[in-house]
């Protein structure tokens, strides 16, 4: 049928390039943080879809780590962005 | 064995599929968030069956801790709309 | 029949991947948006499992689904309510609607040329040499985990660098202050709650941790399953979130750092080479780095989740976290 890989490669592209899309475009900057994330998790999902062999034999581990690290970097860069908008907002006044 | 594995996996990510309607076209917070659980909880289901499919034990643990985990944001949630949000 | 079936899961995950992605940019409200995102986080460590790659699926679980919806459900908290129902319009905006069409139009191009690339490049077998070179070597390590091998021997020096971004981060929020360490409210569900989750929380962070040698498993889900205690900790009103205060905090933050550069100037002393283990200790030796990695891992997220520094005056009671 349909190769795995492919389409799992294929929807990772599809949701990062969703994910960027926004990012640019949109305003608010919680909803941009959002869009960020959804970006990281379409390049996870290509790398991961391209560490994937078949539902009988094992994955390619060093990719796998290099997500593994990279999720918890975005939740950290999330974490940084949102304090930087609660300053933002305190500064305002709003 | 495996088949009928397989046939309960399909079903669960249909049910799971089925189950984003109202999350994608609710108007309330609440439901959402509801449906949210409950997608969780068909998580759970969905990756137990993958365990024994895969011959994967660890996934055992995801499933784990993803019900230990899918507590928190209710908690965050209902925290962050007590009082007199609207529902 | 069973390749048929796997295909059908795969488009029935893929579609939910997709719809809730574009659910959670679409929706009116940014709270709606902030729960179709966790939706997203769960679907996500779903595809992970499915990819057979458990280490990730764990780390995704915990992170995505847990303690990121927790993060920005709170930074909703301080926002007044009709504006976290409408979508404000202060941010930067780019030139009008012909802006739009073209960043639409350029990002879509990209998107096909990667797409291309993928649809003819993914059949090339060369991926498989590294994970070749990893499953030769990985009884060199000291671990049985290949993806722990990958973490804390063979790319020692990211995981380290790693920790680097991560304490640069908390740096960053802690010097931004204006946190919410301070103040936060009982609620009763929490509390109740606190009474059996935070110990469930803390035993499944310990087995993580030493499953990880030989098992998906290891530092990260770890840490992130310790934070996750931590807040909710703070959640049921606790506004130290269970973390020490003053020194011994700061000695924690950097504790995950330290360790691996005492390891790393040590074996470099040695005469081995920056962060190459000796091979008969190497089982203990990364257990010993995860130990302190997964507890830097585990206050840094806590710390980021608060926003600032625990109170000093709030002496810890009988802490359940170290």
């Amino acid at each position: 049928m349909i190769d795995t890989g492919v389409l799992y490669g294929l929807t990772g592209v599809a949701l990062a390039a969703m994910g960027f899309r926004a990012t640019l475009l949109e305003p608010e900057v919680i909803r941009k943080l959002l869009a960020i994330n959804i970006m990281g998790v379409g390049i996870f999902l290509l790398m991961i879809a391209t560490a994937y062999t078949g539902p009988d034999t094992a994955a390619d581990p060093v990719l796998h780590a290099l997500v593994l690290t990279g999720i918890v970097v975005a939740v950290s860069a999330t974490a940084l962005g949102l304090a930087l908008e609660r300053r933002r907002r305190d500064k305002d006044g709003s | 064995m495996p088949d009928v594995l397989m046939l309960a996996c399909v079903v669960m990510a249909a049910t799971l599929v089925v189950g984003l309607v109202p999350m994608v076209r609710s108007t309330s917070s609440v439901e959402r968030m509801l449906t949210a659980q409950l997608l969780g909880t068909n998580g759970v289901g969905l990756i137990l069956l993958l365990a024994q499919i895969l011959d994967m034990p660890a996934l055992v643990d995801v499933a784990l801790v993803l019900a230990l985990l899918a507590v928190i944001a209710v908690v965050a949630f209902t925290r962050r709309s007590g009082g007199s949000e609207r529902a | 029949m069973n390749t048929l079936s796997w295909s059908f899961l795969d488009i029935l995950l893929v579609i939910a991947l997709v719809l809730l992605a574009g659910a959670a940019l679409r929706a009116r409200s940014l709270r709606q948006s902030i729960i179709l995102f966790i939706a997203f986080g769960l679907v996500t460590a779903l595809v992970w499992a499915r990819l057979r790659a458990p280490d990730v699926a764990l780390a995704e679980a915990a992170i995505g689904a847990g303690l990121t919806g927790a993060l920005l459900l709170t930074a909703l908290r301080n926002r007044p309510s009709e504006e976290s129902r409408l979508v404000s319009n202060n941010g930067m905006r780019w030139g009008g609607r012909w802006g739009n069409v073209a960043i639409t139009v350029s990002v879509s191009l990209v998107a096909l040329g990667i797409g291309w690339a993928v649809l003819y490049g993914m059949n090339d077998t060369q991926s498989g040499r590294l994970a070749g070179q990893v499953g030769s070597a990985l009884e060199l390590s000291g671990v049985s985990n290949p993806v722990t091998a990958v973490l804390l021997n063979f790319r020692a020096y990211d995981t380290l660098l790693e920790l680097a971004v991560l304490l640069a981060a908390l740096l960053g929020i802690l010097s931004l202050g204006g946190g919410r360490a301070t103040h936060c409210t009982v609620d009763p569900i929490a509390t109740s709650l606190r009474g059996w989750l935070v110990p469930l929380l803390i035993l499944t962070a310990g087995y993580q941790l030493w499953v990880g040698a030989h098992a998906p498993g290891g530092a990260f889900q770890a840490g992130a399953l310790l934070a996750a205690a931590g807040v909710v900790q703070h959640l049921a009103g606790r506004a130290h979130a269970g973390l020490p205060v003053g020194a011994v905090l700061r000695v924690l933050m950097v504790s995950g750092i330290g360790i691996f550069m005492t390891m790393g100037l040590w074996t470099f002393l040695g005469g081995r080479g920056f962060l190459a283990y000796p091979q008969r200790w190497a089982g203990e030796l990364i257990l010993l780095i995860e130990l302190f990695a997964t507890l830097a891992i585990a206050v840094t997220l806590i710390l980021c989740y608060l926003g600032s520094e625990p109170e000093r005056r709030r002496i810890t009671p009988a802490g359940s976290k170290p």
